[in-house]
């Protein structure tokens, strides 16, 4: 056919079909509401079921629709909302339906990078968001607490030691946190539930490739609560919780039986090696509570640290030798208290609105005289300037002051280092109080052996650290609507904190001899760390051809990041108890420290959507950093996510509500610390005053790039039975490749390590995230929320092409730990050599460190004005060293360490035969992992006796790890929260619009097969504060 | 609206910027140096060595608080390469040293990669030299020389060493040893070539290396090679209380203080000889007098850990003033009586000329002196049948009074000499590991075996024909 004729053709075709059509139809009008307060339901879909045809309702919620004369069904559907099918009614031309909310689909609209507010339903990529509302109710010191187990992939490592930072881990790795779309530097310590609306938690690279290298490892989304949020006029409303300490889940106990000494004997004369064994500091003296008729006391009796000193002789007087210390630890320690206050005022008018909000929160910590304060007051304001252009503003000052706290590190200034590894309960703790010797006060301490051990009274009460942080954060932004569609959007957040840390060390103070200070010391650092990210970025947001719509933006960034940092202290006091620093005996050192970098950025996205069925997003990036040098210092980080809503596109079965696809890639680096490739000299040691300067041992090269991290991630969102039960499921897989690393080379090159770029590490794993309401009635509803996750980290190749560096292997897990271990028969059993256990002489692999699953169950049940909230998470997998029971196997005080075996041994018999294996003939050699790679060797069952305490160095004093290995898994009931709700009419009476109260409870219980220390937050050698369980009250009332 | 139009500008441009040059700039560093500096770094490292643990494996102390490798010779990690971190800076300081042509600093950088070639090489057998120290210039893996090949490069470097210091003039910065007197440190390049030469006593027939010519040559040319005088010419480093890593290094260790006793063995040569330096090295047993011969006794190293203790209590310690005293004698590296003591062995084995009874009197009479010990009661101990030179045993009388003399002094140096001669003899019991034997090297460190496998292998196959154990004697003991 030619040209001309085949246009006529379907010309004709065309225009008589479209008038067939034309003269079968007639006009649907309306409006659509939803239920809450009668808003229109903007941008509803309204589809004739059966056919292609569908509209979707204006700004004022009206739509209009042909439909054919012979009738059929619309149905009307909006996110958030119960869909709606209706039957057209042959006469009546006009149909207004209302939505009802569906109860979790509510509030989809997520916070995303840059602080965009997005549909949920139109993203490519995995998010969790929860309100911040039940937060505050069982408020915990640290904001970051209140989020464990709630968010599928985000592991929280809580710790018990007051005024310890959490670790806060997002598919393994740290992440990004930003407050009211700015990027910002926090330990969460100033933030408050209080000031929060809600946490959106965007899991991965391509959700925040928008931020960059920043957001290479997702970011939590923090949005502060604003007086726009409110009703019009005001709204005051004050929350308070009291949490008491009941008791503890995790708490270490000792033994009680032997006490100071060793090998039996033990006598004080001076604690610095003049009497028997008094300066050993070992818990392996003679048995307690020993009868002798020929004492006055009836009991054995020995020259103690509290002996008084007979006149006549000048010689201690020996004391009865009996357990007198069998709580110390719960002698010394008291109960936890936190408090958190908070009062906030509201309002709203035509022109604009504000919210004020003040804060106290007050913890008082398990040792004495250490405490935690946190006030912060905070601001928002936003203000209508024309009817375009809307600025707003929000400001927050906290202030966070201790005037002690405790450390969990190991060491001679811990309490618990004091009290429990190297303490015998003949030490009564409460004879120590007054810590002073009598006639030496603030000069002499007076403890129970001075050569090793400081009192733990002394050390509460004159060791003390200080520290103040002052942190405010700020952001303004304004908003100019330039067109309709087009969007001018500029954004200023600043970051800036400074801290304050000031150590008094007092006269006498006993820190392994050469960390000693016997003339005392003070110390004062302060830092100063400064943030400043600009923004500015064009909006333009249109609908095309009624299907299709496009947002497309481009904008610009700057961030500037400054740390400063001075610390001055003395080498010695001369005025005991006078801390200054002109009080140094010799010169005070100090030293400073200046960081800055700046980071420059161009970015764009868009996101074009087809119906409510596929949405595609693009973003990119570049950014051009200081820290790399030229022409390394630019790059350019793209993304696509793509959403799929499958039960928009086909007929899915009745009970089956939502399908929806998901899948996402994005390309990010990371620059490195700032300087750090620039050569330099490192100061090395003075000698007699004089400096010197010493080379590095890396050898540094300019050319080093960026590494980066290609995510990719696939997930689906489903939803059944009219919403009762609702399944989200993510995959990701990261290849990060490119590292900075200091590659070793030969030492006797002349350098340790040159840095290079290399290396590949693959991490993978999987997200589930669940909800289901098994009750759903109007009175009784029963809400379940459950997440499960994983993430592994594999090798994939090292920069320099090894099969193995450090016991990880090429295609093997990335997280081994590495320890040292025993050789073991085929059957497991340890190997001995003259009944003494033998180790590998080279460390192995112990197994993995990261936990294999990482889980939350929550629970709420609710009945007319009470609900009920459970919450229980854990981790499952990964593997732990408990270096505390080591050291307190080391110390004698391990409660496995009485028994008849320690008296053989002090009798100096040979009684103990280890449960393992002697070799008969043959040899083997172990691999770098720990494996056999040849054994020749033959057995029989050990049967050589050793004395116990031989068996007890060999065994956990020489550092073999997998003597004190442990399986990290636990599970803890985080929480319980049981809320009453006034009921209306009796509101109505009050001068209150909500009142609401709450009994709480925190970190209930813990199962865990640890012993003495609790896996959630503690490893290695920490000597925590015992884990606590924390029971309150919560009250917040709205005026 | 122009005004907010105007804000809005003036709002987006708030963050000032630097340029990118500004960035390259680390504030908290300097980016250059001086030879001064470096050697300042340098004489710290190689003069503030761990003489305590060196002592352990030498059986001059033993320690029981916890199993240690030195006490029990089990020395399965290696002592590892660190020299050669100290090498890079020696290194760093010979390139500027070239570039300012100057001379003093030439010859101290070839003494220092004298010392700790020949320490390393000592520790393991064959090590990296020729191309060692080359990463810069892209040798990663650098190959290794021969023992033989090593010394032969480091006597040759200590003779430049004397001849570039025979010229110099004017004070050398930095130096925290000789305070600047480049006098000073050509005697000590000559005393220490001696004990190299001394080290090689196995080798005296070598023909490339020529070890008998070049002692006589140093021994008795004093005008060309320049030696110690006396113990003021000592190459020591002399501690102070300006900053607590100044401090004598053991001053106020809880560990050295408790938990440290004196060797049996070491005890029982003092007491034997009736040696008074006994009363400076050791306190008496808990509660009994000072100076008092009997009142002294040791702790078998042996012994496992809760046998040592218990012995402990019947024991000496270290002397009091180890851990209460801030300054202490310095740190000698090597001293006036250690060159006497190498020169009496020197004309023992008939390499140069003198009379060994002379020179080792001096060497003894120097060692005493420095613990303040009268000359009539160094005379008497000089008179004493155990302590005169005799020439059957001769040898042995000279080691061991370099082992007394080198008590907390020089290192691991008694090791060394215990290795090559045998004396004293060393105790081993139930504690000793390696199968209750001395070992006799130091495994090559792991990270050889990672990043220059080829070339390790090499050395190894070439000098250890049961493999890198601690037990395979290498080039020099041979």
């Amino acid at each position: 056919m030619k040209p001309a004729f085949l246009k006529i053709f379907i010309f004709t075709v065309t225009f008589l079909l479209s008038a067939y059509v034309y003269s079968q139809s007639r006009l649907i009008q309306g409006t659509v509401t939803v239920d809450k307060d009668r808003e229109p339901a903007i941008g509803a879909t309204i589809q004739l079921e059966g056919t292609s045809a569908g509209t979707v309702t204006d700004g004022d919620g009206n739509y209009s629709i042909s439909v054919p004369s012979t009738g059929g069904i619309l149905k009307f559907s909006m996110i958030g909302f119960i869909s709606q099918s209706i039957s057209i009614d042959p006469v009546v031309n006009t149909l207004d339906v209302i939505l009802s909310e569906d109860a979790v689909i509510i509030n989809e609209v997520v916070v995303t990078a840059l602080g965009i507010r997005k549909e949920k339903a139109k993203l490519g990529y995995a998010t969790q968001e929860i309100s911040a509302e039940p937060l505050k109710k069982a408020a915990e010191a640290n904001v970051a607490s209140n989020l464990t187990g709630k968010i599928a992939g985000l592991q929280i490592s809580n710790k018990s030691t007051l005024y310890e930072n959490p670790e806060i881990l997002l598919r393994g790795e740290r992440t990004l946190v930003v407050i009211d779309g700015v990027p910002t530097q926090t330990d969460f310590w100033n933030l408050n539930s209080n000031d929060i609306d809600n946490i959106t938690v965007l899991k991965g690279t391509a959700a925040a490739a928008l931020y960059g290298s920043l957001g290479i490892n997702g970011a939590i989304m923090i949005t502060t609560k604003k007086g726009k949020d409110g009703k019009e006029g005001v709204e005051m409303s004050i929350n308070s919780t009291t949490q008491f300490q009941a008791g503890y889940i995790r708490i270490p106990s000792v033994q009680n039986q032997y006490g100071m000494g060793w090998n039996g004997q033990y006598g004080f004369v001076d604690g610095k090696g003049g009497g028997i064994f008094d300066d050993y500091g070992y818990v392996y003296g003679p048995k307690l509570n020993v009868k002798d008729p020929s004492t006055k006391s009836g009991f054995v009796e020995i020259p103690q640290y509290n002996s008084p000193i007979d006149p006549a002789t000048g010689q201690r007087v020996p004391l009865p030798w009996i357990s007198r210390g069998e709580n110390n630890l719960q002698n010394f320690l008291r109960n936890q208290l936190l408090t958190t206050t908070n009062f906030s005022l509201a309002g709203k008018s035509e022109k604009g609105d504000y919210r004020l909000s003040v804060s106290h929160l007050y913890q008082k910590g398990q040792v004495p005289n250490t405490r935690l304060n946190s006030t912060t007051a905070s601001l928002s304001a936003g203000l209508k300037l024309t009817d375009k252009i809307r600025a707003e503003g929000n400001m927050s000052y906290n202030r966070q002051y201790s005037p002690n706290y405790p450390s969990a590190g190991y060491g001679a200034d811990n309490y618990f280092y004091n009290i429990l590894l190297w303490m015998g309960t003949d030490v009564d703790l409460r004879d120590m109080k007054d810590y002073w010797i009598p006639g030496k006060e603030g000069t002499l301490q007076k403890t129970y052996n001075y050569t090793w051990y400081n009192n733990p009274w002394y050390l509460a009460n004159e060791y003390l650290k200080k520290y103040t942080n002052d942190v405010i954060l700020g952001n303004v932004n304004l908003t100019w609507d330039l067109t309709k569609d087009l969007k001018f959007l500029v954004r200023s957040g600043i970051t800036t904190n400074t801290i304050f840390t000031d150590r008094k060390t007092p006269y006498s103070f006993i820190y392994y001899g050469t960390g000693a200070s016997p003339l005392g010391n003070y110390s004062l650092e302060k830092e100063n760390n400064f943030q400043v990210i600009s923004d500015a970025m064009l909006t333009y947001n249109k609908t095309f051809f009624e299907n299709w719509s496009i947002t497309a933006s481009a904008g610009g960034s700057h961030r500037f990041n400054g740390n400063d940092f001075v610390s001055s202290r003395t080498n010695g006091l001369n005025i005991p108890g006078y801390y200054n620093l002109s009080n140094s005996i010799s010169p005070v050192q100090t030293n400073n420290r200046l960081i800055e970098k700046e980071v420059s950025s161009a970015y764009g996205y868009a996101d074009i959507g087809y119906k409510h069925m596929i949405y595609l997003g693009v973003t990119g990036r570049n950014d051009w950093t200081s820290t790399l040098q030229k022409p390394y210092n630019s790059f350019f980080y793209p993304s696509v996510s793509l959403g799929v809503v499958v039960s928009e596109m086909v007929k899915l079965p009745s009970w089956f509500d939502y399908l929806k696809l998901r899948g996402s890639w994005a390309n990010v680096s990371t620059d490195t610390d700032p300087y750090y490739t620039i050569p330099k000299y490192d100061t090395y040691n003075r000698w007699n005053g004089t400096l010197s300067l010493r080379r590095p041992g890396s050898l540094v090269t300019p050319d080093i790039r960026p590494n980066k991290t290609i995510s990719t991630e696939y997930g689906t969102e489903l939803k059944f039975f009219q919403n009762r039960l609702g399944i989200d499921l993510a995959y990701f897989n990261y290849n990060q490749s490119n590292f900075i690393v200091e590659a070793p080379v030969s030492e006797a090159s002349g350098f340790d390590s040159k840095i290079v770029n290399g290396g590949e590490i693959e991490k993978k794993g999987w997200e589930l995230a669940l909800y289901t309401n098994p009750i759903r009635q109007k009175d009784l509803t029963w809400d379940i929320t459950a997440n499960i996750s994983q993430a592994h980290r594999f090798r994939k190749s090292f920069f320099d092409g090894a099969e193995e560096q450090d016991g990880v292997r090429v295609g093997g897990r990335a997280d081994i730990l590495r320890g040292w271990g025993w050789q073991r028969s085929p059957e497991g059993k340890i190997v001995t050599v003259d009944g003494r256990p033998q180790y590998i002489d080279h460390v192995i692999n112990l197994g993995t460190s990261d936990p294999d699953w990482i889980f939350g169950l929550g629970n709420k049940l609710s009945w007319k004005g009470i609900s009920i909230n459970v919450l229980f998470d854990g981790r499952i997998g990964g593997k732990l060293v408990n270096g505390v029971e080591a050291k307190l196997y080391e110390g004698g005080t391990h409660p496995a360490t009485a028994n008849s075996f320690r008296d053989d041994s002090y009798a100096g018999k040979a009684t103990y035969v280890l449960d393992g294996v002697e070799v008969t003939d043959g040899t083997a050699t172990w691999d770098q992992q720990g494996n056999i790679i040849s054994d020749t060797r033959n057995f029989k069952p050990n049967d050589k006796h050793v004395k116990y305490i031989d068996y007890l160095f060999d065994t956990y004093v020489n550092g073999i790890d997998q003597s004190v290995l442990y399986d990290r898994s636990f599970v803890k009931l985080r929480e319980i929260t049981i809320s009453f709700a006034l009921p209306d009419k009796m509101i109505k009476k009050l001068p209150f619009s909500d009142a609401n109260f709450s009994i709480v409870g925190r970190n209930l219980a813990l199962w865990s097969n640890v012993p003495f220390m609790d896996p959630d937050g503690y490893n290695y050698y920490s000597l925590a504060e015992p884990s606590y369980r924390n029971i309150g009250i919560n009250i917040n009332l709205k005026f | 609206m122009k005004k907010i139009i105007f804000s809005i500008a003036v709002f987006s441009l708030l963050t000032a910027c630097h340029k990118q040059e500004y960035y390259q700039v680390n504030p908290n560093a300097p980016t250059v140096t001086t030879p001064a500096l470096l050697l300042t770094g340098i004489c710290y490292d190689l003069f503030r060595v761990d003489n305590t643990g060196a002592a352990f494996a030498s059986r001059h102390l033993t320690y029981y608080e916890r199993p240690n490798s030195d006490v029990n010779y089990g020395w399965n990690e290696s002592e590892g390469y660190s020299d050669y971190s100290t090498l890079r800076q020696v290194n760093q300081m010979e390139k500027l040293a070239l570039t300012n042509n100057d001379k003093s600093y030439q010859a101290l950088a070839k003494l220092f990669r004298a010392v700790l070639f020949s320490r390393l090489s000592e520790r393991f057998g064959d090590i990296p030299y020729q191309e060692a120290l080359k990463g810069e210039e892209g040798i990663d893996n650098p190959a290794y020389d021969t023992q033989e090949a090593v010394f032969a490069g480091l006597l040759q470097e200590l003779d430049q060493a004397n001849d570039l210091l025979t010229n110099a003039t004017g004070t050398i910065g930095g130096d925290i040893i000789f305070a600047g007197n480049p006098k000073k440190w050509q005697q000590t390049v000559n005393a220490f070539t001696l004990r190299l030469l001394i080290h090689l006593s196995k080798k005296e027939n070598n023909t490339t290396l020529n070890i008998k010519q070049r002692f006589s040559n140093i021994v008795n040319n004093a005008a060309k090679f320049p030696l110690m005088t006396s113990v003021d010419d000592n190459a020591q480093l002399k501690f102070n209380t300006s900053a607590p890593n100044n401090y004598y290094p053991t001053f106020n260790s809880n560990s050295v203080s408790s938990l440290v006793s004196m060797e049996k063995g070491f005890v029982k040569i003092l007491k034997d000889r009736k040696d008074q330096r006994l009363f400076y090295f050791a306190d008496p047993i808990v509660g009994k007098a000072a100076n008092n011969f009997d009142n002294y006794e040791g702790v078998d190293a042996g012994l496992i850990i809760s046998d040592q203790q218990n012995a402990a209590t019947n024991a000496s310690k270290i002397h009091r003033r180890y851990v209460q005293n801030e300054i202490n004698e310095p740190w000698i590296f090597i001293g006036f009586a250690e060159q006497e003591l190498l020169i009496a062995e020197g004309i023992t084995r008939g390499w140069a000329s003198g009379s060994a009874q002379n020179r080792y009197n001096s060497g003894v009479r120097a060692s005493m002196r420095s613990y303040g010990i009268g000359s009539i009661q160094m005379e008497q101990y000089l008179s004493n049948p155990l302590n005169t030179l005799v020439p059957a045993k001769a040898i042995e009388q000279i080691i061991v009074q370099k082992y007394i003399a080198l008590f907390m002094h020089s290192g691991r140096e008694p090791f060394l000499e215990q290795r090559r001669t045998g004396f004293p003899s060393f105790s081993t019991g139930p504690a000793t590991l390696n199968g209750g034997v001395i070992p006799k090297r130091w495994k090559y460190p792991q990270s050889e075996y990672q990043y220059n496998k080829a070339n390790l292998d090499a050395a190894i196959a070439r000098q250890y024909p049961g493999g890198d154990n601690v037990n395979g004697e290498m080039w020099i003991l041979k």
